[in-house]
């Protein structure tokens, strides 16, 4: 299963991964890629979404309860237990 | 688990920037007992370890945390050639090589990286259980 990283608040780059994101796959949202989940409701309703907290309180966001909130030591959990991890820019 | 991250982002904007969210994943990793096998700074990222960017004051120092982390942890730190050089990041060699008497240069690659060819992200990635892009 893979792990899908989104870093960009772009809208094309979501669109090409979601097409790809199989529904065992996880998906986590970092840096500006974070403000895709306010504007993408579909998304916060996916399971095995999840978003860096750190990066949703600096941009001002409230995290929604459907969302996981990531700590760091928990995105080093994704990335071992998932393979490959592929990064969307 | 063996780790390489690759990072793509300039320091310049930190909270904006991947590279920050790179140094946080590698402090946390490494913190938790799993080992990086490489980092490999590419495109943008170089500007991470040019040692003549000044940080304002007050604002997180990145190119200064990721020297530190390099050095207590004995990191192999690589950055791209390629896109060092287009950039101005030289390291002592590629500073004699191109200085002429015209155009004096700088060797401003931080102490603890070296300059190389993508062949150590292919061997990087071959030799890591997990590769991970900071874009």
């Amino acid at each position: 299963m893979t792990l899908h990283i989104v870093s960009q608040n772009n809208p094309f780059v979501l669109k090409n991964c979601l097409a790809v994101a199989g529904p065992n796959d996880a998906l986590v949202f970092i840096n500006d890629g974070v403000y895709a989940l306010a504007t993408h409701a579909a998304l916060v309703k996916r399971p095995l979404t999840y978003a860096l907290a750190h990066d949703i309180t600096t941009r001002g966001l409230t995290l929604n309860h459907l969302i996981e909130p990531l700590s760091y030591s928990q995105f080093v959990a994704l990335s071992c237990q998932y393979n490959p991890v592929q990064s969307w820019y | 688990m063996l780790f390489t991250l690759v990072i793509h982002a300039a320091p310049h904007s930190l909270l904006g920037s991947t590279a920050y969210n790179a140094y946080q994943f590698a402090q946390c990793l490494l913190q938790e007992g799993h080992r990086i096998h490489r980092l490999f700074f590419y495109g943008e990222g170089v500007h991470n370890l040019n040692a003549q960017a000044i940080t304002p004051q007050g604002e997180f120092d990145l190119p200064a945390a990721w020297q530190a982390l390099i050095e207590q942890y004995q990191l192999d730190s690589v950055v791209c050639i390629a896109a060092a050089l287009r950039r101005g990041v030289l390291d002592d060699n590629e500073q004699k090589r191109h200085q002429t008497p015209q155009r004096a240069l700088a060797n401003n690659l931080l102490t603890g990286s070296e300059l190389s060819g993508l062949g150590q992200l292919i061997d990087a990635t071959a030799h890591s259980d997990r590769t991970i892009t900071f874009a």
